[in-house]
């Protein structure tokens, strides 16, 4: 939520897909128990070839096994601008753990933070943002007099042109 | 004598004597031998235990985690290590995956025993310690599990044209090569894209791109800073120089190792333009130069000039808007520019002075179009259109 986390713009690294797109995923890491129960799906995944195709599939991705005894399975994925990410795949299923591995081959390994928009431009307004001189308005500028300012009490020369007025109104 | 002290947890004797047991049991993977001084008095630890007692654990399982906390803040920190030292690494996978990444798998001429050299700077390869593949991977050979041939390498890279013998042991000649390749590139591309502006405030732009600073960070983001043989790849102890330098080696290899000239060519232009030029989109251009402001107004007689405009045609600023009287709060003043009765630009700013250094500023905007409202730059050209279009 807004409160707990910060939100960010999206971005990509290095302008990611503006010319060529580039997989930001640098090498991936299964670690894995070759006992431990936890680790069937980790290990399932390996036998059944899964983890081969992945690696044949993506060669610029460094794909690593690390059995390690009485540790549970995780994920360790590291990549382009430094980051690593970690996805416990304690006790999943070896489908889950291929879906997994291929979400990391997309991800640009920047922080799962909210966004503040699903769309970001450096050139929101194509015709010029509105200004309250766009159509040609202006406030400050103008000649006094004005006649839309009434004044409150009217003027020495207002008092003796009304004298002269109602003199010659008398006179007539 | 010790024992009673040593029930005693806050005793600073007691506190100092388990750092020096920490120190000496936990093994640590010092990338160089990190001195341990049992002699230093003891620290005081701050107290970040604050707010991380947790109310279900056993009282005694409380003051154990506690005390292994305070341990391990006395032990210091992680020494600093390079990515190759832990044992999931292997160098010739990761200049496989590198080449691949970097979209060189496929040149005839390139191969990961290239790619080492280009990444291999002088130095220190006859010094030590700091290379590659540490004595884990020396363990892992003795127990038969590497396997560092590229036989058996499934995904097996385009065999190298190039001989062993004629390929240089290091990239100390690429270097120099690479540097001028990439100033050359940006100057074309910016020359091409931006014609109408003058061309040192394109080569204040050229040198912005190139600096040490952002080859830097193009390397770091391709992954290279890793991949160097021949310096300390510690992130503290690397130099931005050096990775400029790595990928500066990077693009002059892509051009030399293709026997084909033109093929060269375009895929040395290819690294620079997607890696490098791309930093310029999503960026204001005007950022990457500055004009002083004395200058401002001799650069726009100049610019009015070149485009067509007599010298002798007198700049008109007219207040076109004013929102208030001259006050710090509310006034906004705009102020329009005049060309033989022509509209040019307009600017805004708080007092009459400031609109008008503003209006000077989006005349050259638009003098040298580079508005917000321009075309956005063609990341997709080829090699041959910036050579033929300079032509």
């Amino acid at each position: 939520s807004r409160q707990m986390l910060p939100r960010v713009f999206l971005s990509q690294p290095l302008q990611n897909g503006v010319s060529r797109y580039t997989c930001q995923l640098k090498r991936i890491t299964l670690k894995f128990c070759k006992f431990r129960p936890n680790s069937l799906g980790a290990r399932e995944f390996i036998e059944n070839g899964d983890f081969l195709e992945f690696a044949r599939a993506n060669p610029q991705v460094a794909c690593y096994l690390k059995p390690r005894r009485n540790r549970p399975p995780v994920l360790q994925a590291e990549f382009a601008n430094g980051s690593v990410q970690l996805a416990r795949i304690d006790s999943f299923p070896a489908e889950f753990v291929r879906r997994w591995f291929w979400l990391m081959r997309g991800r640009s390994g920047d922080d799962l933070l909210p966004l503040h928009e699903n769309l970001r431009s450096f050139h929101p307004s194509v015709q010029g943002v509105w200004t309250p001189f766009t159509f040609g308005r202006s406030v400050g500028l103008g000649d006094l007099p004005d006649s839309r300012h009434r004044p409150m009490s009217p003027s020495a020369t207002e008092l003796i042109q009304q004298l002269h007025r109602l003199q010659s109104a008398r006179m007539s | 004598m010790l024992s009673r002290l040593s029930l005693c947890r806050r005793h600073p004797l007691c506190q100092h004597f388990a750092a020096v047991v920490a120190a000496s049991r936990r093994p640590v993977a010092t990338f160089e031998a990190a001195p341990v001084a049992p002699l230093t008095p003891p620290r005081q630890t701050p107290n970040v235990m604050h707010g991380t007692r947790l109310a279900t654990d056993p009282r005694w399982r409380r003051r154990m985690r506690e005390d292994l906390y305070r341990r391990r803040m006395l032990a210091g920190p992680e020494p600093e290590r390079p990515r190759s030292v832990w044992s999931n690494w292997s160098r010739r996978a990761e200049l496989s995956a590198a080449a691949h990444r970097l979209g060189l798998a496929g040149l005839a001429g390139f191969s990961q025993q290239w790619l080492d050299r280009v990444l291999t700077f002088r130095e220190s390869a006859e010094a030590d310690g700091v290379t590659a593949d540490s004595s884990i991977a020396h363990q892992n050979v003795a127990k038969g599990y590497e396997l560092d041939d590229e036989s058996s390498d499934s995904v097996a890279m385009a065999t190298s044209s190039t001989p062993a013998e004629s390929m240089p042991r290091d990239n100390a000649e690429l270097v120099p090569t690479g540097r001028a390749l990439i100033a050359e590139h940006c100057g074309r591309f910016l020359a091409r894209e931006l014609p109408h502006v003058p061309e040192n405030l394109r080569e204040q732009a050229v040198s912005l791109l190139t600096s040490d600073q952002s080859l830097s960070f193009v390397a770091g983001h391709l992954g290279l800073a890793e991949l160097l043989s021949g310096v300390d790849t510690r992130p503290s102890m690397l130099p931005l120089s050096v990775e400029a330098d790595a990928f500066a080696a990077l693009v002059a290899s892509a051009k030399l190792c293709c026997p084909n000239l033109s093929e060269g060519d375009e895929a040395a232009w290819r690294l620079t333009r997607d890696f490098l030029l791309t930093r310029l989109h999503n960026s204001d251009i005007n950022e990457w130069w500055t004009i002083d402001a004395q200058r401002r107004l001799p650069l726009l007689s100049e610019s009015l000039a070149a485009a067509g405009f007599p010298a002798d045609e007198p700049l008109e600023f007219r207040l076109m808007g004013q929102s208030a009287p001259e006050s710090p709060v509310y006034s906004c003043f705009q102020v329009g520019l005049y060309i033989r009765r022509e509209f040019l630009s307009s600017g805004f700013g708080e007092t009459a002075a400031q609109a008008q250094d503003e209006c000077v500023s989006e005349a050259l905007k638009t003098l040298f179009d580079t508005a917000d409202s321009r075309a956005p730059m063609n990341f997709k050209l080829t090699y041959a259109d910036l050579a033929s279009a300079l032509e």
